[in-house]
C-alpha cells in the first residue's frame, strides 16, 4: 500500500484497466453470507425434520393428556405452555408440521408443475398464449373459496384442498413466468440459439427458465405462505384436518376456545405461522438475490480504490474567465456520487464557464460525459444522491448554492427553464397538453384559471403551433414528437425564464423536425432574450445556435471556445475528434472517423488526462498527473498539454 | 443531542409491538374487565345459542338447550313445565291418564286459541298436528306409539297407546316438544315452516330482521291468550358457534344470556356475570359394538370392562371440567329415580387391571377403536380426546373423527364406521332414558340386545311411579355389568347471565330454563 | 370505452356458466345429501328416501342442473334445501354484510396504504424498510389471528367495539359502523401492506420518469407532482392491486365473518357446504362470480378514468 498522494504512473494505468478481483463464489457461497436467508433456511430445515421425524425434537406425545396441568402456560416442563387438555402445545406445533408443510408442497409444487410450462409456452408460442391468457382470467374469476369449500365437502382431505390452492394460485405465477420469459426471449442470445436451431422447448427449460428463476421464486415463496395462511384458516374453521390430529390452524381455534382463561394459547399458535410465512418469504428473497448475483457476478462492480477517483487539487480551472456580467457563472463545479464504500465519485470535475444574457452556449461530448448532470446540478436537482463536492453556481450574481432547496425551487422554471430529450416521456400521460401548460402558467404568474387558459393558447402561438385549441385538448399520446417537444418549450416558457437548459432537444426527433426545433429556439431567443445553455452531443446542432461551446470529456471541461473557432481549430484532440465523427462536417465521400473506444465509468477516470487511452497524440507526459485547463488564445482555453502537436499533426483529419 | 437511528427506532417499534400484543393476550387472564357490567334491558332479551336448527319447524326440532329455545318462544305447549318441575296448563286446560297402565290419556284445550297466521286451536287441528309429526319428526316414534287419536269433541281428545307411556305428558311440555302444535292454516302449507312460525305462542319470529343460521328476531304476539305473561318486547336469538365468544359478546353488552361450560364459568363470574348450574348432563362413552360385529375385541365382556377400568374419572372431570362436574359410573343423574349410590365404584381406575383384562381376552397388543366425537354439546370432543389418551395408556389405539356437522356425526355413526362415541345426555326420567340409549335406533345402531335388559325395560314402563325406581336400579346394574357404556361423569349445565335478568332457574326436573319465563326484574 | 365495457359483460356470461357447471359437477361427488341433513339424525331411510325424491335429489345431475337453468332462466335461483327460504332471499339479506366487510377493508386497505406507501416513497431508507416489514407482518399474520387479537383487546379488555354481530346500517349507521371496525380492521391488514408496497414501488419508478423531472425542473410544486402526476401515474397499479384485494377479501371474509359472528354470505357459504344445500352453494357461487365480475369492470372502468389512451382507444 502506497501512502503517496499521486499514485505512481503504472499503478494508474492498472487502477484504469485491471477489473477488480473478484473471485465468482458458488451459488451455496454466496447464499451463506445472507444471514436472514440462512436463519429461515434453518428454520424451514427444522421444520422438515419435525415433518419426518418430529419425536427427534420432543418427548412429549402430542396426544397425552394431562389434566393436572391443563392451560398452564409457559413452564419448564411445557415451554409454551398446554392447551384445554393439558397438552404440550410445543409438542403439538411440531407434530403439526408435518401436515402444515405438506399441505404448503402440495400447493406449490401443483402450481409450479402447471403454472411454469403454461407461463413459458405462452412466452413462446403465440397461439398458445391467446388461450393461456383466457384460462388464467377464467381460473382468476372463479370464486376460490367456494371451491375450496366444496373439496374440502366433498373430500374430507386437506390434501385435495391444497392441490385446488395450488390451482387457484396458478394463475398469478403464470403471468409472472410469462411476462419475464417474455423479456427474456428477446435478448440476443436466444435470439442466436434460436438461429442455431436449438429446439423451443429446449431453449425454454435450459435457457430461459434459469434465467427467470429469480422472480419464479419469490411468487413461489409468496404462494407458498398464501396457502400456509389458507389451510391455516380452513383448519381454524374446523375444516379439513380436525382434531385431536394436531395442525396449526386448529391450535388457533383450541386457543380461541380458551382465550377467556389463557390468552397465552393464542401465542404460541399464531407466533409459529407467522414465522413460517416470514421464513417462506425471507427465503426466497435470499435466494432471488442469490440466482441475481449469478447472472451479474461477472461484471466487475467497480474498483474500491478511492484515492484516484476523488477529484484532484490540482486541476482547478485556472483560465481566463470570458464575460463579466454573466447571467450563469460556474466556477469549479465538481459534483460527486457517493460510493458504496462511503466515499465520494466525482462525475463532473471543476468545471467553470459563462453564460451572458440572452447568450447560447452549448456544452458539448458523448454520453456519460458528466453534461446532463453538469446541467441538473445547476438546476438543484442531482439525482440520486449526487451533491456538489465544490464550485460555485451564481446566477445574476445570487450564489444558488448557498440556497435553500425552497429557494432552489423557486428559482426553476421562474428563473430557470428546462427542456428535456424524449419529447414523447416529458409529459404526463394523463393530463391533456392544455392542462399540462396551464398549470405551469398558474404556478409561475398566479393567474387565474381562464387567464391562464388564454395564455396557454398565446404560448402555444409562441412555439408555432397552428391549432392551439385542438393541441391544447389533446393528450401526449395523440399529438407528434417534434409538437410535444413545442409543448415542453411552451411549458418552460411559461414562467418566463432568463435561462432555459435544453437537454438534448433534437436528438429524438428526425432530422427536419430537428431543425426545426433549432430554429425555433433561435427565434425565442431572438425575440424574448433568452439565455440557452444547449447540451448536445451533436456539434452540428450547437453551431446551428449557439456562440460559445464548452467540451466535456469524463466530467472534465477539456475545451472552451467560440464555437466558430472551436470548428475550424479545435484545440483538443477530442474536440477535433468530435468534430470529425461529426456527418454534418464530414467531406463528402470520405470515410467518416469515429474516436475508438468509448467513454470510461467514472471509476476508471484516471487523475491524468481522462482522454489519453483513446487520443492518438497522447504521450508518457498526458498520464503523468493532472492536465490543468489553460487560456491557449484569447477566448480560449484547453485541458491538452499536446496542443502544439495538435496545431502542428492534426487528429486524423 | 440523543436520537436513535432510524433501524434502531424501526426495531425499537417492532419489538414494543410484540411485546403489547403478548401483553394484550395474557393481561387479561389478570381479569381487568373495564367497567361496570350493563344492567338487563327492561325490553330486549338477547340470548345466544352455539347453533342453529337446520329448520325452524317444531315438528323437526331436537330436544334441550339450546335448540329448543326458538320452538319455546313461538309454540305454545299443550303443557307447560314450569321452572320447579311441576306442570301447568298451556294450549290444555286439562289432561292425564284414564285407568291404570299409563295407556289412555285424555286432553282438553284451551277455548279461543288463535296461531300467529290466523289458524285456530281445534281437536281436530291438533290431531292433525300429532299426524304430522308422526311422519316427519325424528322422535316420530313416540307418536307411532298412538294407536289412535279420537277427536271426542271440539275442544277434546282421546289418545290410545301402543306400549305403555308414563311420561306422556311430560312428552307434551315445551321440554320435549311433541305437543309444540302448529297451526292448522300452515300444516296446509309445511315448506313455509322452515323460514317462518306459526304457534300460539307468546312471540312471533320478524322474518324481515331474521337472517336463517345467525340471528333469529322475535315480537311480542299481539294475540296472545295470556297476554300478562309476556315480559318482552323483542327477544333476539343470535348464533355464535364458540362459547368464549358469546362470552365477549356478554362482556361488550350485546348478549345477556348464554350457555356456558366451566371454561368460561369462573371468567363469567369474574366479570361480574351471574352463573346458575345445575347437573343436568350424563356423560358417557357408547361401545355401540357390543356384538364385536365390526371390532371383534368390543365383543369380549372383559374388553369393554377393560376400557371402563383404563378411565381415571376424577382427573378427567377435574381438569376438563373444574368444579363444574362430578364423576359418574351410571347413565343417570345423582337423585334421579333408578340412581344407585352404591354403583359409582364399579369401575374405580385401575389400569394395570385394564391390561391384564385385555391380556385375559387376548389382546395384550391391544386393537384399534374408530371413535365419533361431535360438541353438540361444548367439550364433547375435549372429552373423546382425553379418552382416547387414556386408552392409548393401556395398548389400545382410539381414532377420534371429529364431525364437522351433526349429520356427518349421525352418519358416521349410522354406517358404522364408528364403533364408539362420547355423548352428554340430558337427565331425564331413566324410561325415556332407557327407550332412547338402550332400544335400538340412533343410539344403538347394532340393535344389541339382551334378554335382560329388555324385560327390565318393559316392567318399568308399565309401573306406577312408586314401583318405577327399583325396577330401574337393577336395570341399571345390569348395563353397568354388561358394559355396553363407560359412563364418566355428571355434568353442571352451566347458565351465564346479566345482572338483573331474572327468572332462571333450574331444578332437577326442569333443566331447560324457558326464556319466556325470564323477566327484568321488577 | 363502451365498447369495452360491452366486451367485458359478454365475456362473463360464459364465465358464469363454467362456474355454476364447475360447482355442479363438485357438488355431485360430494357423498351424502342434503335429504339426510334435512330428516335429522334419527330418521328413517324412507324417511331419507322420500324426501330426497321430493328435493329432485334422485335426478342424474345434467337433469338437476337443467333444473336449476330452467329456475334462473325465470329469474330465481331455487329454494334452500334445508328451510325452503327462496336462495335470493337469503343472498340478498346477506349481501350488504359481505359489502360492507369487503368494500370497507379494500377502500381502507387502498387509503391507509396509499398513505403509507407515498410517504415511504418521499422517505430515505428506514422509511422504505418500515414498509417492507410492515408487508411481511401483511402477509405472516393470518387475518384470524388478528381478529381474535383485536377482540380481546378492543372488546373485552376496552370495550370499545362490539365483539361480535353486524347492525345493519339502515338501523343505525353509527352503530354498522362499529360493527364493523373490527372485522374491516382484521381484513384489511394484508391489504393495507400490498398497497403499500406497491404505491411506494409505483411511485419511485414514476418518480424517476422524465416527465417527472421536467416538471420538477419547470418549478412545479412538489406537492403537484407528488399528489396530481405522480399519484395519477401510479393509480393504475394501485387500482389493479385493489382490485385483486378485493377478489382476496371476499375469500378472506369466510373466515372473518366466522370469527365476529356476521351474518355475511361467507357464513352463509360454509354452513351451505357443510350441509350439502346445493341450491344455496350454486347461489352464492353465482354472487361471487357476479362480485369478482362486476369488479374486474369496475377496474377496467377506473383504468379509463385514470389513463386517457384506455378511454379513447
Amino acid at each position: 500500500m502506497t501512502s503517496s498522494p499521486t499514485p505512481a504512473p503504472d499503478s494508474t494505468t492498472w487502477i484504469a484497466t485491471q477489473p477488480r478481483n473478484r473471485r465468482r463464489r458458488g451459488p451455496l457461497a454466496r447464499f451463506i453470507r445472507k444471514p436472514l436467508g440462512v436463519a429461515a433456511a434453518v428454520l424451514l430445515l427444522l421444520g422438515v425434520v419435525a415433518s419426518f421425524a418430529p419425536s427427534l425434537l420432543t418427548s412429549i406425545d402430542p396426544q397425552a393428556a394431562d389434566f393436572a396441568n391443563v392451560l398452564s402456560g409457559p413452564t419448564a416442563a411445557h415451554w409454551l405452555g398446554t392447551d384445554s387438555l393439558g397438552r404440550d402445545i410445543l409438542s403439538r406445533i411440531i407434530y403439526g408440521t408435518g401436515p402444515a408443510l405438506l399441505g404448503v408442497l402440495i400447493a406449490v409444487g401443483v402450481a409450479a408443475l402447471v403454472a411454469i410450462p403454461a407461463g413459458l409456452a405462452a412466452a413462446m408460442f403465440r397461439p398458445v398464449d391467446a388461450v393461456v391468457t383466457r384460462l388464467n382470467d377464467l381460473v382468476m374469476s372463479i370464486p376460490g373459496i367456494i371451491v375450496l369449500l366444496m373439496v374440502l365437502a366433498l373430500s374430507g382431505s386437506m390434501n385435495w384442498a391444497m392441490v385446488a390452492v395450488g390451482l387457484l394460485t396458478a394463475p398469478g405465477l403464470v403471468r409472472v413466468v410469462r411476462s419475464s420469459a417474455a423479456t427474456v426471449t428477446e435478448e440476443p442470445y436466444i435470439a442466436a440459439a434460436r438461429v442455431f436451431g436449438v429446439g423451443k422447448w429446449k431453449i425454454a427449460f435450459r435457457h430461459v427458465l434459469p434465467r427467470i428463476a429469480g422472480p419464479i421464486l419469490v411468487n413461489v415463496s409468496l404462494i407458498a405462505a398464501n396457502a400456509l395462511v389458507t389451510a391455516a384458516g380452513l383448519n381454524f374453521l374446523g375444516l379439513g384436518l380436525t382434531p385431536p390430529t394436531p395442525s396449526w390452524g386448529g391450535l388457533v381455534a383450541d386457543g380461541a376456545a380458551v382465550m377467556n382463561q389463557q390468552p397465552w394459547t393464542l401465542v404460541p399458535s399464531g407466533g409459529v405461522i407467522a414465522i413460517t410465512v416470514i421464513a417462506f418469504v425471507l427465503l426466497g428473497d435470499a435466494i432471488r438475490d442469490v440466482t441475481a448475483e449469478g447472472w451479474t457476478a461477472g461484471r466487475s462492480k467497480g474498483a474500491s480504490i478511492t484515492r484516484a477517483t476523488t477529484v484532484p487539487a490540482t486541476s482547478s480551472d485556472d483560465a481566463v474567465i470570458e464575460s463579466a456580467d454573466a447571467l450563469l457563472r460556474v466556477r469549479d463545479l465538481s459534483i460527486a456520487f457517493p460510493d458504496a464504500d462511503g466515499s465520494a465519485r466525482s462525475v463532473v470535475q471543476s468545471v467553470s464557464f459563462d453564460i451572458g444574457a440572452g447568450e447560447a452556449v452549448g456544452i458539448v461530448g458523448e454520453s456519460g460525459c458528466g453534461k446532463t448532470i453538469t446541467g441538473l446540478g445547476v438546476l438543484g436537482m442531482l439525482p440520486g444522491g449526487a451533491r456538489v463536492v465544490s464550485g460555485s453556481i451564481q446566477l445574476d450574481g445570487v450564489e444558488l448554492l448557498e440556497l435553500s432547496p425552497r429557494e432552489r425551487a423557486a428559482v426553476r422554471g421562474k428563473t430557470i427553464a428546462f427542456v428535456s430529450q424524449e419529447p414523447m416521456t416529458a409529459l404526463d400521460p394523463l393530463f391533456t397538453v392544455g392542462y399540462q401548460i396551464s398549470q405551469a402558467v398558474r404556478v409561475h404568474t398566479g393567474a387565474s384559471r381562464k387567464r391562464a387558459a388564454a395564455r396557454t393558447l398565446e404560448l402555444l402561438e409562441q412555439v408555432r403551433i397552428v391549432d392551439p385549441k385542438r393541441v391544447a385538448r389533446s393528450y401526449p399520446h395523440e399529438i407528434s414528437g417534434g409538437m410535444a417537444q413545442r409543448v415542453s418549450i411552451a411549458i418552460a416558457l411559461a414562467g418566463a425564464p432568463r435561462l432555459l437548459i435544453a437537454d438534448e432537444p433534437t436528438t429524438a426527433l428526425d432530422v427536419t423536425v430537428q431543425a426545426e426545433i433549432v430554429a425555433l429556439l433561435r427565434t425565442l431567443q431572438e425575440e424574448t432574450g433568452l439565455a440557452v445553455m444547449l447540451i448536445s452531443h451533436d456539434l452540428g446542432v450547437v453551431s446551428a445556435l449557439c456562440e460559445r461551446a464548452v467540451v466535456m470529456y469524463a466530467g472534465q471541461a477539456v475545451e472552451r471556445a467560440p464555437v466558430g473557432e472551436l470548428m475550424s481549430t479545435p484545440l483538443h484532440p477530442y474536440s477535433a475528434g468530435l468534430l470529425s465523427a461529426n456527418p454534418h462536417f464530414a467531406t463528402p465521400g470520405s470515410r467518416l472517423q469515429t474516436i475508438p473506444g468509448s467513454v470510461p465509468p467514472p471509476d476508471k477516470w484516471p487523475v491524468s488526462c481522462h482522454f489519453a487511452d483513446r487520443c492518438a497524440l497522447a504521450t508518457e507526459a498526458c498520464r503523468v498527473g493532472p492536465i490543468p485547463l489553460v487560456a491557449v488564445a484569447p477566448g480560449r482555453a484547453s485541458r491538452c498539454v499536446r496542443v502544439d502537436a495538435l496545431q502542428t499533426e492534426g487528429v486524423a483529419r | 443531542m440523543f436520537h436513535l437511528s432510524r433501524g434502531r427506532s424501526l426495531r425499537l417499534i417492532a419489538i414494543t409491538a410484540a411485546v403489547a400484543a403478548a401483553a394484550a393476550l395474557t393481561g387479561c387472564s389478570s381479569g381487568s374487565s373495564g367497567g361496570g357490567l350493563a344492567e338487563q334491558s327492561p325490553d330486549t332479551l338477547r340470548i345466544a345459542i352455539s347453533s342453529p336448527p337446520a329448520s325452524l319447524d317444531p315438528a323437526l326440532a331436537g330436544n334441550g338447550d339450546p335448540l329448543q329455545i326458538l320452538y319455546e318462544l313461538a309454540y305454545d305447549p299443550l303443557i307447560y313445565q314450569l321452572p320447579d318441575g311441576s306442570f301447568a296448563p298451556g294450549l290444555a286446560t286439562e289432561w292425564g291418564f284414564v285407568g291404570e297402565g299409563n295407556k289412555v290419556f285424555d286432553l282438553t284445550l284451551r277455548e279461543g286459541v288463535t296461531f300467529t297466521d290466523g289458524g285456530e286451536l281445534t281437536a281436530e287441528g291438533v290431531k292433525a298436528y300429532f299426524e304430522y309429526y308422526g311422519s316427519v319428526s325424528g322422535f316420530g316414534s313416540r307418536v307411532q306409539n298412538f294407536e289412535s287419536i279420537d277427536v271426542t269433541g271440539p275442544l277434546s281428545l282421546r289418545i290410545t297407546l301402543k306400549e305403555p307411556n308414563p311420561q306422556l305428558a311430560y312428552m307434551l311440555t315445551q321440554d320435549l316438544g311433541t305437543g309444540n302444535v302448529i297451526s292448522p292454516v300452515a300444516l296446509e302449507n309445511v315448506e313455509t315452516l322452515g323460514t317462518s312460525t306459526a304457534g300460539a305462542g307468546q312471540y312471533v319470529l320478524d322474518e324481515t330482521k331474521t337472517v336463517a343460521n345467525q340471528t333469529y328476531v322475535f315480537t311480542a304476539n299481539p294475540d296472545y291468550w295470556n297476554p300478562d305473561a309476556i315480559n318482552w318486547e323483542t327477544i333476539e336469538v343470535k348464533v355464535l358457534a364458540n362459547t368464549a365468544a358469546a362470552l365477549s359478546a356478554m362482556r361488550t353488552n350485546q348478549i345477556d344470556y348464554m350457555f356456558g361450560s366451566a371454561k368460561e364459568a369462573e371468567a363469567a363470574e369474574e366479570a361480574g356475570f351471574n352463573v346458575t348450574t345445575e347437573p343436568y348432563l350424563f356423560g358417557f362413552v357408547s361401545l355401540l359394538d357390543r356384538g364385536g360385529e365390526v371390532v371383534p375385541a368390543l365383543g369380549d365382556l372383559r374388553v369393554r370392562q377393560a376400557l371402563n377400568y383404563a378411565i381415571d374419572r376424577d382427573s378427567l372431570v377435574s381438569g376438563l371440567f373444574g368444579d363444574y362436574a362430578s364423576p359418574s359410573q351410571q347413565l343417570l343423574l345423582p337423585g334421579a329415580d333408578g340412581y344407585d349410590e352404591s354403583l359409582e365404584s364399579a369401575y374405580t381406575y385401575d389400569p394395570d387391571k385394564a391390561r391384564a383384562l385385555l391380556a385375559e381376552a387376548g389382546y395384550a397388543d391391544g386393537f384399534t377403536i374408530p371413535m365419533a366425537a361431535y360438541n353438540l354439546q361444548p367439550g364433547e370432543t375435549d372429552v373423546a380426546q382425553a379418552i382416547a389418551s387414556y386408552w392409548d395408556a393401556i395398548g389400545v389405539t382410539t381414532e377420534v373423527t371429529v364431525a364437522q356437522t351433526i349429520n356427518d356425526y349421525a352418519q358416521m355413526i349410522l354406517n358404522k364406521e364408528a364403533v364408539s362415541t362420547v355423548f352428554e345426555y340430558g337427565g331425564q326420567p331413566f324410561y325415556l332414558v332407557a327407550t332412547q340409549l338402550l332400544a335400538p335406533g340412533f343410539f344403538n345402531p347394532f340393535n344389541s340386545t339382551d334378554p335382560e335388559i329388555s324385560a327390565l325395560i318393559a316392567e318399568g314402563a308399565a309401573a306406577n311411579s312408586d314401583d318405577a325406581p327399583a325396577i330401574y336400579k337393577e336395570l341399571q346394574a345390569e348395563v353397568q355389568k354388561e358394559a355396553w357404556f363407560a359412563p364418566f361423569a355428571s355434568i353442571d349445565k352451566v347458565v351465564i347471565s346479566r345482572p338483573g335478568l331474572e327468572g332462571i332457574q333450574m331444578t332437577p326436573d326442569s333443566l331447560n330454563p324457558n326464556p319466556v319465563f325470564f323477566s327484568a326484574g321488577n | 370505452m363502451l365498447i369495452l365495457i360491452l366486451k367485458r359483460v359478454l365475456i362473463s356470461i360464459p364465465l358464469l356458466f363454467v362456474v355454476s357447471v364447475l360447482v355442479f359437477v363438485l357438488q355431485s361427488f360430494i357423498p351424502g345429501d342434503a335429504a339426510q341433513q334435512i330428516a335429522g339424525p334419527q330418521a328413517s331411510p324412507e324417511m331419507v328416501e322420500k324426501l330426497r325424491e321430493a328435493l329432485g335429489l334422485n335426478l342424474p345431475v345434467w337433469e338437476q342442473y337443467a333444473r336449476w337453468l330452467g329456475e334462473v332462466l325465470h329469474g330465481s335461483l331455487g329454494t334452500s334445501l334445508l328451510n325452503g327460504q327462496p336462495v335470493i332471499d337469503a343472498l340478498n339479506q346477506r349481501l350488504p354484510t359481505t359489502l360492507s366487510l369487503v368494500i370497507g377493508s379494500t377502500v381502507i386497505a387502498t387509503i391507509v396504504g396509499v398513505v403509507l406507501g407515498v410517504i415511504s416513497s418521499r422517505g430515505k431508507g428506514a422509511a422504505a424498510r418500515f414498509i417492507d416489514v410492515l408487508s411481511i407482518a401483511g402477509l405472516a399474520v393470518p387475518g384470524f389471528w388478528l381478529a381474535l387479537l383485536l377482540i380481546t383487546v378492543f372488546s373485552v379488555q376496552l370495550g370499545i367495539f362490539p365483539a361480535t354481530g353486524y347492525v345493519a346500517f339502515a338501523d343505525s349507521p353509527s352503530e354498522w359502523l362499529r360493527s364493523l371496525a373490527l372485522p374491516v380492521a382484521a381484513l384489511s391488514l394484508t391489504g393495507v401492506t400490498a398497497i403499500a408496497k406497491q404505491t411506494r414501488e409505483a411511485m419511485l419508478d414514476v418518480q424517476a420518469s422524465d416527465f417527472i423531472r421536467n416538471l420538477r425542473a419547470n418549478g412545479i410544486p412538489e406537492s403537484a407532482i407528488v399528489f396530481r402526476h405522480a399519484l395519477r401515474s401510479s393509480a393504475v397499479r394501485i387500482v389493479t392491486i385493489s382490485g385483486l384485494l378485493f377478489i382476496g377479501a371476499l375469500g378472506g371474509s369466510v373466515v372473518i365473518e366466522q370469527v365476529f359472528g356476521l351474518p355475511g354470505l361467507g357464513t352463509l357459504a360454509v354452513s351451505a357446504t357443510t350441509s350439502k344445500d346445493l341450491p344455496m352453494i350454486q347461489g352464492i357461487a353465482v354472487y361471487f362470480t357476479l362480485i369478482v365480475i362486476v369488479v374486474n369492470l369496475a377496474t377496467d372502468i377506473a383504468y379509463g378514468w385514470i389513463n386517457p389512451k384506455v378511454r379513447t382507444s
